[in-house]
């Protein structure tokens, strides 16, 4: 009996979660991040950083493969036994509080600065949790459903970008390589965690319904993530002048000001609300796993009472705590900092760990 | 009630008395003594004057029975010329039959009751549903039969895997409720669940298949609808090809159809008998009169409110004059204006049709105009307000356009208090809420969330008919091929 | 459960009122001009007027101060509603105050605060900017619009050009290139926009292309769409001046850069396909195509000379040889200390060709 039966995803709605995940918060300020180091060979790391992240996310699947049943939790449990794996379950659910909570602060404070800046802080919480508890609170199906709705919904987004295009000139990239190798193999550290949102992989892994198809899933989504990287980025040192980029705090967004119609204008404002599906995208599954993850803890199955208690300990921190911009750049980099060894490290150790015991157990039976 | 609980006796008074005394002040209930065989032998007829036809009781039972020359020992050897006759010892089965408007023919020293096929309530003709009228299909609608409507569904599909279960439904009413499927197509755990919810329903009576569909829907806070109700029988039958099951209650004229997805509503009957291109743009004028009807006074709202920037500046003149005379911000102008649209329509329906003509035009033209000239309103407002009316008009199902008239004004105090961004989490909240929606355990916001792709050949825009070669999985069906590939 | 949620959602609908800015409370400024007196900055707000009582259909606030914010915060004393920029033009500044301040710092706030519009058309008035603020024109629309619809049918007819602010920060903010704007002036009581102002690499106005230089420049910088329109002398047999028009509809360019005896030096080859629209001499097109061809291609190529001189004389890059010099030369380019020095000893050779395609109706 399948434990997991009636969550059941698709393996599009896989593809389209996975990487809903990953495009979310980080591409709105990766160009100027990446032309602060790499000037404008940068989309070059782009392409490395996706080469690494589908290793490690072959890794994640490897490790999960060999029990199809179960997540991150219950694999922590058996082999790290009850002490030494609940603190293991801690420490990801901690993770994906952090990650939870970095994007919908700055998604409120994105918000702020752009399209509302009148409306308090702990108002904009609410708002955005309800639709987060709606969808939260139905399982990974109703998640994966979302995810991929949302994917079509807003498919336009990327083709709208690509219309600066024709108003740069291609001469502000060139010429290729200008100052060699060694900038892109530092921006890679920059890229590589533009990627993260594949270790949630952890948990939805047992929900797919074909499991044979994950690692193509996997490869997939972080190509889709990858594509609309390297298109937002080269969009923009195309179309910004190679001094221009680093000085704006968040080039994609400068460049959606150019973008007019005759029907309407200042369309930012517009592509900006809509951005919030894609936020969301990110935000509610990191929420998700983050309930998800406390109420295995406390052996309850329904997790929707903690996740009531979440949507309300989230709207009571932001009565009391109104990030400045710099302390939302804080959470974003220990997000980062802790996202780098949670997925990249951790896995690669895990995915040795565990064939190692298992090679042991093999020959323990023998 | 005493009487009933006795069994039928041998003796015809006594049976008599029991009827007398469970029928009181029942002047219809007709009592007929009538001699019957050689020797002649008591028999009574009993039966509801109002429900019966009476021609047939006539010519079909008094006369043969009159004229029987036989001896009649027991009441089998009465032979009738009746096609539909039943034998009963219960007297709760000859009471329910009764209310059915058969006959109970009862012989003395037999405690058997022969019931008698012999209905004839007031029915009216087939006509046309006036609001679901169609340009090129047939023009025939259900009536208030439940089985002359069964009737025109066979007529459809005349082939024997269309099963039909009976139950009744309510305590007083004893309503018949007759459910319909393919048996190869339509997927039997969902066959089971309708009738698992039909049997638990317990209730005094169901006066119309909308109070049906109220005690079974899955989710009955949710603003949009998961059954189809229906009068047409081509829009019935088309749906049981797709796997769907029909629910025909008796006394009522529209039939209701399951498991429905949020698609379904947009789709006519016209739109198969159309070709394909036009089908097509017509599908697609409807969803967009769908956000239309929704977003356009939360979109005229938020822009005044919050994001004067976006209106390109030609427009924004002229409409920063227009709103400069009206002293109400746009949201109160907003709701005032569909109120008042709102309560034109409610109007509307009660009125009888030449009236209703001139109240159009007063209420349209003349309150529009004139508000707008005394500065109450902005002419803008009345501009969008109208397409608005338009647009929810265009939707075929009135149950999705009256939801969709509800989700109106929730959407606009959501754009007045955040303006676009209140508009989106909106967006996002009738999405979260359609995706987890379900209908019979089926997911209602298939085929876009779960997308399956295969199925878009008939949502938002309709391929060619030869082109849909298998059913939509909507609905589960286990069989899935309509269709060889034949047009070469 | 539910009847939780539509209890918080009643919460929501009472806090959440006093948020809104309706549009008939707002000021919106449609042209902001700037210009400088006694050192501090002059700033004029123009915005329409939307109320049927008042005569004039926009007014113009007047304030002084020191940067533009600081002008806007005093200009809230004289408007009737609060003051946002969101739906900005033009911007306009003033000669004056473009030869002796680095204009880009100033725009600052129009780039920083994201409600502001940044494709509003940065714009240099030739003379005292009140002689443009408070002309009241009686065939033509509210002030704004008219600037900003003379800018643009100005600039289809390539006799200026078109800046945004974007694209303005792009110029000024490249070490590549050097940023350049439309000039407009007052004549008689009519507005005319003509010819372009150049700015060097600290972003003070250093001087103009004049009007009739002007579909010079956009044929170097690449833009002949929709069509440009040059009339040109050609001299016949018999010593006479005669004019031919021609309209440019394609053209090919290249640009190649390189590095030779420490300088820069461009080869500029230029292939025009233009339609021969006036002739005020007879031109038998049979036999001398060839020669008329060649006259024009020699006359073009003395009128882009003489503006690339000029340019080179004012060291200023507004056309954008520095992207080449930078895409293909990249490393002598980051040697140079000032892109429009180098730019200034550069050799540029340009070789324009034309083909006429086509003569019209007329042998």
């Amino acid at each position: 009996m399948k434990r997991y039966q009636f969550n059941e995803i698709t393996t599009m709605q896989y593809i389209f979660l996975i990487s809903g995940i990953q495009i979310g918060i980080g591409i709105l300020s990766l160009p100027a991040q990446l032309a602060d180091i790499a000037n404008t060979d940068g989309w070059i790391a782009i392409v490395i950083g996706w080469g690494i992240s589908i290793i490690a996310s072959m890794l994640i699947i490897k490790t999960m493969e060999k029990h199809k049943q179960d997540t991150i939790f219950d694999l922590s449990r058996r082999y790290f036994g009850r002490i030494f794996g609940s603190l293991l379950h801690l420490a990801f659910v901690a993770y994906a509080l952090l990650a939870s909570m970095t994007v919908v602060f700055t998604a409120i404070h994105v918000i702020q600065t752009w399209v509302l800046p009148n409306t308090p802080n702990y108002l904009l919480m609410m708002l955005f949790m309800l639709p987060g508890f709606l969808i939260a609170r139905n399982g990974v199906r109703v998640l994966g459903r979302y995810a991929e709705f949302v994917f079509y919904l807003t498919l336009w987004m990327p083709v709208l970008i690509a219309i600066p295009l024709q108003k740069g000139s291609v001469l502000h990239m060139l010429p290729i390589l200008k100052e060699g190798w060694a900038p892109i193999f530092q921006a890679v550290k920059t890229t590589v965690l533009s990627f993260l949102g594949f270790e949630l992989a952890f948990v939805f892994y047992p929900f797919l319904k074909e499991k044979k198809h994950a690692i193509k899933a996997m490869i997939i989504a972080n190509s889709i993530s990858a594509f609309t990287f390297l298109l937002i980025t080269v969009t923009c040192f195309i179309f910004f002048s190679p001094d221009e980029t680093p000085s704006l705090v968040w080039p994609t967004l400068s460049l959606l000001k150019t973008i007019e119609f005759s029907f309407i204008e200042r369309f930012e404002v517009i592509f900006l609300s809509f951005y919030l599906f894609v936020m969301s995208t990110t935000g509610i599954p990191y929420i998700f796993t983050t309930v998800f993850g406390i109420s295995q803890l406390f052996k309850k199955q329904d997790h929707t009472i903690v996740l009531v208690i979440a949507v309300c300990v989230f709207i009571v921190v932001s009565f009391l705590y109104n990030p400045s911009f710099s302390h939302i750049q804080t959470m974003g980099s220990w997000w980062e900092r802790y996202g780098l060894w949670g997925a990249y490290v951790f896995p690669t150790c895990l995915f040795i760990y565990v064939s190692v015991v298992r090679w042991f157990r093999g020959g323990k039976k023998k | 009630m005493n009487g009933t609980q006795q069994t039928i006796t041998h003796s015809l008074d006594m049976n008599e008395q029991t009827l007398r005394d469970y029928f009181t002040k029942t002047p219809d209930l007709i009592y007929c003594h009538i001699w019957i065989g050689e020797p002649k032998k008591r028999a009574l007829l009993v039966y509801l004057n109002t429900l019966v036809d009476k021609n047939s009781i006539n010519n079909n039972i008094i006369d043969p029975l009159l004229f029987e020359t036989k001896q009649i020992e027991t009441i089998i050897d009465i032979q009738l010329p009746i096609g539909s006759k039943s034998y009963t010892t219960k007297w709760e089965h000859v009471i329910q039959h009764v209310f059915q408007g058969e006959t109970a023919l009862l012989l003395d020293g037999d405690n058997r009751v022969l019931l008698l096929d012999t209905q004839g309530w007031p029915q009216r003709a087939i006509a046309e549903p006036q609001i679901e009228s169609s340009l090129k299909g047939s023009h025939q609608g259900f009536i208030e039969t439940c089985e002359k409507n069964i009737a025109l569904i066979r007529r459809y599909l005349p082939h024997q895997q269309l099963k039909i279960e009976e139950t009744t439904v309510g305590r007083r009413g004893h309503t018949p409720v007759s459910i319909l499927y393919l048996e190869d197509v339509a997927h039997p755990e969902v066959v089971q669940e309708l009738k698992d919810r039909i049997e638990q329903i317990d209730v005094d009576t169901i006066v119309n298949t909308g109070e049906l569909m109220q005690l079974i829907e899955d989710n009955p806070f949710s603003p949009f609808p998961q059954f189809l109700l229906t009068e047409r029988p081509d829009a019935a039958v088309s749906n049981l090809l797709q796997g769907r099951i029909v629910i025909v209650v008796d006394r009522s004229p529209s039939v209701m159809i399951g498991p429905m997805t949020f698609i379904t509503f947009f789709q006519t009957v016209d739109d198969y008998s159309t070709r394909w291109m036009i089908a097509s743009f017509l599908r697609l004028l409807r969803l967009l009169a769908f956000f239309m009807a929704i977003f356009l006074p939360s979109a005229y709202i938020a822009a005044l409110s919050f994001h004067y920037e976006i209106i390109p500046l030609n427009l924004l003149l002229t409409v920063g004059e227009s709103r400069e005379r009206v002293p109400l911000p746009p949201i109160l102008e907003a709701i005032l204006m569909e109120l008042a649209i709102e309560m034109l329509r409610e109007a509307g329906l009660r009125l009888p049709a030449p009236i209703g003509q001139t109240v159009g035009i007063v209420g349209g033209v003349v309150i529009g105009q004139a508000a707008v000239e005394a500065g109450i309103v902005s002419n803008i407002m009345v501009v969008i307000v109208s397409l608005t009316a338009i647009a929810s008009f265009i939707i075929p199902n009135p149950d999705m356009s009256e939801s969709i008239r509800l989700l109106r004004f929730p959407m606009m105090i959501a754009a007045s208090l955040f303006g676009l961004v209140g508009m989106v989490i909106g967006f996002m909240v009738i999405i979260g809420h359609l995706i987890s929606l379900e209908s019979l355990g089926t997911p209602a916001g298939s085929p876009f969330a779960p997308a399956r792709l295969r199925d878009w050949k008939d949502t938002v825009l309709r391929f060619p008919l030869w082109m849909m070669r298998t059913r939509p999985l909507s609905a589960r069906p286990i069989q899935l091929t309509r269709q060889k590939k034949f047009r070469k | 459960m539910r009847k939780h949620m539509y209890i918080f959602l009643c919460f929501l609908l009472t806090v959440g009122c006093g948020m809104q800015s309706q549009l008939d409370d707002l000021t919106l400024v449609l042209t902001i001009g700037l210009d400088e007196k006694d050192g501090k900055i002059i700033v004029y707000s123009v915005s329409p007027v939307f109320n049927k009582e008042a005569k004039n259909i926009y007014e113009v606030i007047r304030t002084s101060g020191v940067t533009l914010r600081d002008n806007r915060f005093k200009a809230n004393a004289f408007a009737s509603g609060k003051i946002v920029g969101g739906k900005t033009q033009n911007v306009v500044v003033s000669k004056r105050i473009a030869k002796n301040h680095d204009m880009f710092s100033y725009l600052d706030v129009l780039y920083r605060d994201p409600k502001n519009s940044t494709t509003a058309n940065f714009i240099v008035f030739d003379g005292p900017l009140k002689n443009l603020m408070y002309i009241r024109l009686d065939d033509k629309p509210r002030l704004s619009v008219a600037i900003r619809d003379v800018l643009l049918t100005a600039h289809k007819g390539k006799q200026t050009t078109k800046m945004d602010l974007l694209q303005f920060r792009r110029l000024s903010i490249d070490r590549a290139q050097t940023p350049f704007a439309p000039m407009m002036k007052v004549y008689k009581g009519d507005l005319v926009a003509g010819g372009i102002a150049l700015f060097n690499e600290q972003r003070k106005y250093v001087g103009a292309l004049f009007q009739k230089e002007s579909p010079y420049f956009a044929i170097l910088q690449k833009q002949i769409k929709p069509s440009t329109s040059l009339t040109l002398p050609i001299k016949k047999q018999n010593k006479q001046t005669e004019f031919v028009s021609i309209s440019i509809e394609h053209g090919h360019f290249s640009y190649k850069p390189s590095f030779q005896h420490g300088m820069f030096r461009f080869d500029v080859r230029i292939k025009l396909r233009a339609v021969l629209t006036e002739a005020t001499a007879y031109i038998d097109m049979k036999k001398d195509k060839q020669k008329i061809e060649q006259l024009l291609a020699k006359e073009i190529q003395k009128q882009l000379e003489s503006i690339v001189r000029k340019m080179q004389k004012y060291e200023v890059d507004p056309i954008g040889f520095g992207l080449y010099a930078r895409a293909y030369e990249y490393k002598t380019f980051k040697k140079q200390k000032s892109w429009a020095k180098a730019f200034a000893k550069a050799d540029i050779n340009i070789r324009p060709t034309v083909e006429i395609i086509n003569y019209g109706v007329l042998q």
